[in-house]
This record gives C-alpha cells, sequence and structure tokens, in this order.
C-alpha cells in the first residue's frame, strides 16, 4: 500500500482573530473532511490528499473593507513526497499583511508530520513596514479507524516587539461515518487566554456539507456550506459575533473530489 | 536485557510521582528507591506463585483486591502455568496485567537450601551519575557571608550488591551542588554516606537489615518511611501495603533508619523490632537548649547550613507483632523516638497542638481482612497522651465492571503523629477529618474510569491558615486502551482548599480557593522503535476574593531507538502560568534510577534530550541535556540560586557499570 503523503498547504498567516474559515482549524483532523485549505490548521493535514488539488478562499470580516482576508493554496504532489504552496493576503486601505509560505510532509509509519516555512510582510503604508519569518511544526496521530488526535506549533522570528505570538494546539476529531465528523481544538496563544473550539461536519449527500462550530474564547458561532458544481466545490462560510457582527466568506476548491 | 534501556514507569507512577512532588512541592529527583525496586523487579521479576501480599503491593501498580484475587486464586487453583492465566484472575483486566507483566514471573523460586550459597552468585553494580547547571548562581560567585562553599556539580557514586530480594547490599556516597569535597565540612570526602546490608528469607529470619534500612507499619498513622503516593487518580491504591523493614538505596539524606532490623516469623506469626540512631541537622536555639525543625533538604552548602549539621541526636526503637493468613492481617505496633534536645516549635497559633518535647511514644493496632469480593482495612493508632486517630477503609469489587472504594480518617490536632505518612491531605497524619470516595468503571474493553470525591476539614489552624478550614477534591479521569501500541488519557480534577490572603490580618478569615485542571494525554507506540507521547494541561484557579489565573502546558516526546543498544529521548515544551499559584508539575524521563518532576510557572519554554548507550554487555552510559528559557525575565531563581539571564541549562551524566 503507497504511503499517504501529505500535501502541505500551509497557511501561515496572524490573523487578527477567527472568523469565517476558523472551520477549517478542525479539518486536520478528519480523515474524510479533508480539503485544500485545512492544512491552515496544522502542516500535517492532508493525509488523503491523492492528487493536485487547489483552494481560494475570500472574505470580509465584520463586512469592513480594511479587513478583507485572502488566501490561495495549491498542493503539488511529487515523486516520494509533497510539496505546498500558499499565499495570503489581508488588509485594506493602509495596513496590509502578506504572507507566502512553502511546505513540506510525509507519513512516519502511522504518524504524519509536516513542517512549514512562511516568509511575512506587514506595515502600514507610509508609517511602517517590517517582515518575519514563520516556521511551523505539526503532527497527526491516526489512533484508530475513526479517532485521530494532532498537534501543532507555530513560531515566528522578527524584530523585536513585532513578532507575533507562538501559537501551541492540540486537537481530537472523530469521523463517525463518510458523512458525520465531530472536532475538538485547544490552542494556546502567547500572552493570551486558552481558545477552545468544537464543531462538526455533515456531508448528507456527496454534492452537499454543512458545517458549524463554535470558538469559546470568541464567543463566535460559525456555520457554512459547500455545493458541487462539476469539477470545482464552492463554500459558502459566515461567522457571527455578538458584539462585531457577521463575517461572510467563500471559497472555491478544485477538484471536487480531492477526498477520494 | 538492555542494560541502559530501564523500563519507565507506567503512566499511573508517573502520574502518582507528579501528585507527590505537588503535595510535598518538591522535586523528587533524589528519592529514587522506588524506582530502583521496580527495576530490580524487572530484572528479577518476582515469582508470581509465591511472592507475598506486601511484594506484590510494593509493586505500586495493584490494588488490595487485586493482590487479594490473586492470593485467592492461588489457594484455589493452584500455581499459575503462564502468565497469560492471569486473565483468569478476578479482577486482573488487561490493562493490569500489561502494567505488571515486566515485574512477574511464573518461574519457581529455589529450594531454600540451595539459596544461602546462590546468594553469593548475583549482580553488582557501580554507578556514577554526576551534573551541573551551566549558568553560575549567586551563592557561587560570592566568596564571603552566605554563599556556597563548593562546587556546582552533584556527583553521586554508588556501589550495590543484589541477588533477587533475598540478598542486598551496598555503599552510596552523594555530593550535592555546593558542598564541599574533602575539605571543610565535608573533610571525609562526600556529604552523605550511606551504607545496607539486608538479607531476606533465611530460614526463620525474614528479613535482616544492618545499616540504613527503612520501616513501614499499618497504615502511616504511625510509623512509615517508603515513599507513599498519598491520593491519587488510581482511586483503589488507597491502601497503603510495604513490607516492614526495606533497604535504604537511595540518596534522600533525609526518611531512613540506621541501626539494626529484624523480622522473625514462623508459620502466620511473624515480629519485627529496629532500633537506629542518627545525627540530624535541625535548628538548634543553644539558649533555651530546644530544637524548632530538623534539617530535611540535606543541602550542607553555605556556613549557615553547615552550622546546623548533626546537632541533634535521634534514637528510634520499635516493633511489630503481626498475623498473616490468607484473608487477614493483625498487627499490633509500637514506637518510640527520643531526641538529644526538646523539641519546641514556635510559638505561633498552629502551633498550638504540634508535638513538643524530647520523648514520643505510641502503639498502633491495624487489620486487613478479606471477605469475599471486600477488603476491608484501618489502623488505630494512640501517642502517649492516649490522643486517638483513625483510620479505615474499604475496598469493594461490585462486578467484574466496577470497583469502590471508601476511606475514613479522623486525625485530632494533638495526635502526634510526627512519624506517620498516611493518606491524608496534610504531609503529616493530624489535624484532618475526611471522608473519601472512589469508584472504577470499566464499561468496555478498553476503557476504564476513574472518578473520586474527597471531603475533609482541618479542626485546627495549619500554616498560612488561620483558623479551622474545609477542602474538598473531585477528580474523573478517563482512559481509553485499545490496544498495546496507544492510550488516550483525559483527567479532569478540582480542587477547593481555603487558605490566608497574602497581606491579611491574622484575624482575617482564610479566602476560598478553588483551583481546576484539566489534561489530555496521549501516548502512541508508533514502531518497534519509536514511540511519542503529548500532554496539553490547562489549569484555572479562582478565589473568593475574584482573583482569577490561568495556566497552560503542552508538550511532545519523541522515545527512538536508534540502534541497536542507543536510544534517545527528546522533549520540547511550552508552558506560560499566571504565577506559582498555578504552576503545573510534569514528569520528565532521565537518567536510568533517576526522576524529576520540576515545578513549571510562568512563561518558559523547555526542552531536553537524554541518549543512552550501552557499551558491551556490562557498561551503560547515559547523558541528559536539559534546558529552560524564560523569554519575560532577565533573572532566574531567588537568594543564592539567582541565575543571571533568562536560561538555565543542566547536563547530566551518568555510567552504570554491572558485573
Amino acid at each position: 500500500m503507497s504511503k499517504v503523503y501529505y500535501i502541505l498547504l500551509l497557511f501561515c498567516f496572524q490573523c487578527a482573530g477567527a472568523q469565517a474559515d476558523t472551520y477549517i482549524n478542525l479539518l486536520p483532523y478528519s480523515r474524510w473532511q479533508y480539503n485544500p485549505l485545512a492544512a491552515a490548521a496544522s502542516p500535517a493535514a492532508l493525509a488523503d490528499a491523492h492528487k493536485f488539488s487547489a483552494g481560494i478562499y475570500g472574505e470580509r470580516r465584520y463586512l469592513l473593507e480594511e479587513l478583507g482576508n485572502y488566501r490561495l493554496a495549491i498542493a503539488l504532489p511529487a515523486a516520494g513526497s509533497c510539496f505546498g504552496l500558499i499565499t495570503s493576503y489581508a488588509g485594506g486601505g493602509p495596513h496590509r499583511n502578506s504572507m507566502l509560505a512553502l511546505a513540506y510532509a510525509r507519513s512516519l509509519g502511522r504518524a504524519q508530520v509536516g513542517l512549514q516555512f512562511g516568509y511575512h510582510s506587514a506595515g502600514m503604508r507610509n508609517y511602517d513596514r517590517y517582515s518575519f519569518i514563520s516556521t511551523s511544526a505539526a503532527l497527526l496521530l491516526p489512533l484508530s479507524q475513526g479517532l485521530r488526535a494532532g498537534f501543532h506549533v507555530e513560531h515566528s522570528a522578527g524584530p523585536p516587539g513585532k513578532q507575533p505570538a507562538a501559537v501551541f494546539s492540540a486537537g481530537l476529531g472523530y469521523d463517525a461515518s463518510r458523512q458525520f465528523f465531530m472536532g475538538l481544538l485547544i490552542s494556546k496563544t502567547e500572552d493570551r487566554s486558552v481558545q477552545i473550539q468544537a464543531g462538526f461536519e455533515y456531508v448528507p449527500m456527496p454534492q452537499l456539507n454543512v458545517r458549524a462550530g463554535i470558538d469559546a474564547a470568541t464567543t463566535l458561532f460559525y456555520f457554512g456550506v459547500g455545493i458541487v458544481l462539476q469539477q470545482f466545490r464552492i463554500e459558502l462560510a459566515a461567522a457571527l459575533h455578538p458584539q462585531l457582527g457577521t463575517t461572510p466568506g467563500m471559497a472555491l476548491l478544485y477538484p471536487s473530489n480531492f477526498k477520494e | 536485557m538492555q542494560l541502559a534501556r530501564g523500563q519507565e514507569p507506567p503512566i499511573i507512577v508517573q502520574e502518582n510521582l507528579e501528585r507527590v512532588a505537588d503535595a510535598n512541592g518538591t522535586e523528587t529527583e533524589k528519592d529514587n528507591d522506588y524506582l530502583q525496586q521496580l527495576d530490580d523487579y524487572r530484572r528479577h521479576p518476582l515469582p508470581v506463585n509465591t511472592a507475598s501480599a506486601e511484594e506484590l503491593a510494593g509493586l505500586h501498580l495493584l490494588s488490595a483486591l487485586q493482590v487479594g484475587g490473586l492470593l485467592d486464586y492461588r489457594r484455589l487453583s493452584g500455581a499459575l502455568v503462564d502468565l497469560y492465566e492471569l486473565q483468569a484472575v478476578p479482577g486482573w483486566d488487561l490493562e493490569t496485567i500489561a502494567r505488571a507483566m515486566p515485574y512477574l514471573t511464573v518461574a519457581v523460586p529455589m529450594p531454600v537450601g540451595r539459596r544461602l550459597a546462590d546468594r553469593l552468585k548475583g549482580s553488582q553494580t557501580l554507578l556514577l551519575r554526576t551534573g551541573r547547571v551551566l549558568q553560575e548562581a549567586r551563592g557561587y560567585a560570592i566568596d564571603s557571608g552566605n554563599h556556597y562553599l563548593g562546587s556546582r556539580d552533584h556527583v553521586l557514586l554508588s556501589y550495590k550488591y543484589q541477588y533477587r530480594n533475598l540478598l542486598y547490599f551496598g555503599l552510596t556516597a552523594d555530593k550535592d551542588p555546593g558542598e564541599q569535597f574533602l575539605r571543610g565540612a565535608q573533610s571525609r570526602g562526600f556529604d552523605f554516606y550511606s551504607f545496607h546490608f539486608f538479607i531476606r528469607n533465611l530460614g526463620l529470619i525474614k528479613a535482616l537489615a544492618i545499616g540504613d534500612y527503612v520501616v513501614n507499619m499499618g497504615q502511616g498513622l504511625l510509623y512509615w518511611q517508603s515513599g507513599g503516593f498519598g491520593k491519587s487518580d488510581a482511586v483503589l491504591a488507597i491502601k497503603k501495603s510495604a513490607l516492614v523493614l526495606t533497604p535504604y538505596r537511595a540518596a534522600g539524606e533525609t526518611v531512613f533508619n540506621r541501626g539494626l532490623g529484624l523480622t522473625i516469623g514462623r508459620g502466620r506469626m511473624e515480629a519485627s523490632i529496629f532500633g537506629s540512631y542518627r545525627r540530624l541537622g535541625a535548628s538548634v536555639d543553644t539558649v533555651e537548649d530546644r530544637f524548632g525543625s530538623i534539617q530535611t533538604s540535606g543541602y550542607y552548602r553555605t556556613p549557615g547550613e553547615i552550622a546546623h549539621r548533626n546537632l541533634l541526636s535521634e534514637w528510634t526503637a520499635g516493633g511489630r507483632l503481626a498475623y498473616n493468613s490468607t484473608s487477614v492481617q493483625l498487627g499490633l505496633n509500637a514506637l518510640a523516638i527520643r531526641y538529644g534536645l526538646p523539641q519546641q516549635k514556635d510559638a505561633q497559633p498552629y502551633n498550638y497542638f504540634a508535638f513538643a518535647g524530647r520523648r514520643l511514644t505510641g502503639f498502633s493496632f491495624d487489620y486487613s481482612i478479606t471477605d469475599h469480593n471486600r477488603h476491608w482495612f484501618g489502623e488505630v493508632a494512640v501517642d502517649q497522651w492516649l490522643h486517638p486517630a483513625l483510620l479505615a477503609g474499604m475496598l469493594m469489587a461490585m462486578d467484574r465492571a466496577v470497583d469502590l472504594s471508601f476511606l475514613y480518617r479522623r486525625l485530632p490536632p494533638a495526635y502526634a503523629g510526627i512519624g506517620g505518612s498516611a493518606f491524608t491531605e496534610a504531609t503529616l497524619p493530624v489535624n484532618e477529618e475526611g471522608l473519601y470516595a472512589g469508584l472504577l468503571f470499566r464499561p468496555a474493553p478498553g476503557w476504564q474510569v476513574n472518578a473520586y470525591a474527597d471531603l475533609y476539614r482541618f479542626p485546627w489552624l495549619r500554616y498560612r491558615v488561620n483558623a479551622p478550614s474545609t477542602g474538598h477534591g473531585y477528580g474523573v479521569q478517563v482512559n481509553y486502551q485499545p490496544d498495546k501500541k496507544w492510550s488516550l488519557n483525559l483527567r479532569y480534577r478540582s480542587r477547593f482548599r481555603q487558605i490566608n490572603e497574602a497581606g491579611a490580618p491574622v484575624l482575617a478569615a482564610p479566602v476560598g480557593t478553588t483551583g481546576q485542571a484539566l489534561r489530555l494525554q496521549l501516548t502512541d507506540q508508533l514502531s518497534p522503535r519509536l514511540s511519542v507521547k503529548n500532554r496539553v494541561e490547562l489549569v484555572w484557579l479562582r478565589d473568593e476574593k475574584g482573583r482569577r489565573e490561568e495556566g497552560y502546558l503542552i508538550y511532545s516526546e519523541v522515545s527512538c531507538r536508534i540502534t541497536r543498544g542507543l536510544w534517545a529521548d527528546a522533549r520540547v515544551q511550552y508552558t506560560e502560568t499566571g504565577s506559582y499559584d498555578t504552576r503545573i508539575y510534569a514528569y520528565e524521563s532521565d537518567v536510568l534510577y533517576s526522576y524529576s518532576i520540576p515545578a513549571y510557572s510562568g512563561k518558559l519554554y523547555r526542552y531536553y534530550l537524554v541518549i543512552s548507550k550501552n557499551i558491551g554487555r556490562q557498561l551503560a552510559l547515559w547523558v541528559r541535556w536539559a534546558e529552560s528559557v524564560y523569554p519575560d525575565l532577565e533573572t532566574m531563581g531567588s537568594g543564592l540560586d539567582e541565575i543571571a539571564g533568562n536560561h538555565r541549562t543542566e547536563v547530566k551524566f551518568q555510567a552504570l557499570f554491572r558485573f
């Protein structure tokens, strides 16, 4: 049986907070709910990627132009290993934050490990600009047919006082079947409170998937729905914050059957 | 058998050791006698068909019900033919069998007549361990006043001879960092020397100890010196059980006897007697001619510490008369301690009932009775002033899936239990009354749920608690181990206690504080050569004054057999806690016979690497490098242990020669 190599598409972007794409944090812990953008949460997340895949995502947080968030991820299987390329852009107006990351992943028997390096550029136009390098390492452990656990560390090095905080995550996911998944994630950002996230994903039919969840730290509820259109999958996402409002998002993924 | 790769203690033992460290507030690195015993049993497994209840319980891996179940099985069904037959023993689930199997054997022990000659054909080991912190602490940089007189190196040298569990003798020498060597107060070389000679099962003589040894009697109300695990998530491990006399082979420098001990037995009767004389370090008031407290750290590094050295004489004597049958054990215990000077603690309200004087005498009666699926145990003790102390417990196997445990203790403030170590919230078995209940549930194969509740009160004041107080603790632990390859452990604990608010007036009521902890641990044997262990732990602290704190720990550890005879263990860890009050303890891999359980607090990154290597069949080497980095600090530690900078690196080297 051929080894499953991971196509690592790591989204290494320091978000202002969990948003409509919060659901991707749980997807690495599912064997069946893989989607190219899911590697943003764990470099070792693409266990089921057997072929070229790509995804593009965009959202406008709280409907504010200045808080746009866009991401492109591409997975490239290569002989004996897999590489990933991901780029992102966030901000709008004078503030901008962009990232370009390269990742690599493979399996070690039952475990899967991944490593990612990213270059970030951020700043305020006509005021300040700085850059930093981020590194990320992750481990995924398929424990049984449906149970999967994982650990992820993300660390950045940059100008003193401007480098983003390190993030440490541990997650647990359970695939009750190909149609239903639920997951739990505990993450700790340096100097911030612990964040706990839980959610589920349901696929009533191959052409449709729905999801919902909650991020306890930010009291954020998210939900989404995806449909298949020929070779593509279109996913619509939204997040609701009780004070700050709604964040709509949309993703376009190729191919639609990358889980096969 | 690979010399360099000692069996890492089972997870339940690691958790118990963390619990001990948390309760005592210290890293218990030096008290490594239990790990030595465990390694001894790994090399010379306990004969499961002839081992006594105390020997089986001494593994600290089996509950009293499981031990009783095995004894009953042996009595009814005869000797076990194979260890897999343990599956037929009531109360022995697959997890217990897998945990205990490395330390058991069905091999038949040799006849007594052959043992005498063969006892001289045992194994000898010579161990050298040394280590130091690479950064120089302030105590080493100054050369006047209160400062460390010796070098920063810790050195342990140990020679041991052992033939199974029948004959031990050896010598241990230990120098702590900061202590001198071959000069000053340590002009004879090392600061601490220990000698032991111990023989077991020689006709009428069940045990003979000459030199350093430990004594354990009853349930610890009167006298108990072996490392006790106390309250833990192993809800059935509420009964203390150990051999009355065991050799002392550690370098702890404190909890042991020095003299002679003897146990003789015939049939079901057994009698033990022991005597000890030691010189202890103590804080002595030369004007009042009394002492306040006994020095327990074993450190004699500074002029101030050296001034307290060997100032106090201690005579200890005692005995035990026991009746042992398969289902009933009864014991009468007596203890007498005499100090060279009277003890008189500081005149604080919480010391009102503290032991004072030179002489302590105590008696106790202990029992344990197995009645079908129930096991009753307990102890009643009195001191010379006839203050009674009571401890009573019960273990019950409801059915194959459910076990219950209960323990009640009533220990009045005036009871002088200075030699005891029992199943209590406090360190000593005094000033406490409480009820503990535990449940062990096995809902399905591979699953185990432990739950406990403990309600207690302290009738009198305590250190940092200016009023009688109450407390309670709850815990639930779910273990899932579907096969030998991986296991998942989820644990939640909550504890409420009352303590003085910092800076509050003396008459202010103590403040209730609730601490909660949630831990998720995953262990996975990925391949025969590679295993990983991961843990995430969260703690929360809330008090009645509104103070809130959080703590977090995450680590990932990899153990790898690189080549035949070469192993490596590596861990990376991140911890962030609000303060020392939300500290988190975590067991760390170390060189053989050693372990460390640091208390992590503040924000730090921690890494360590342990490499072990066999050199031929007789020599093994270990190297350990550990570093803590505190990104937000400019100095670490305090007082003489203050280190400039924000990182602390410790290196350790060990060589073991077996011949």
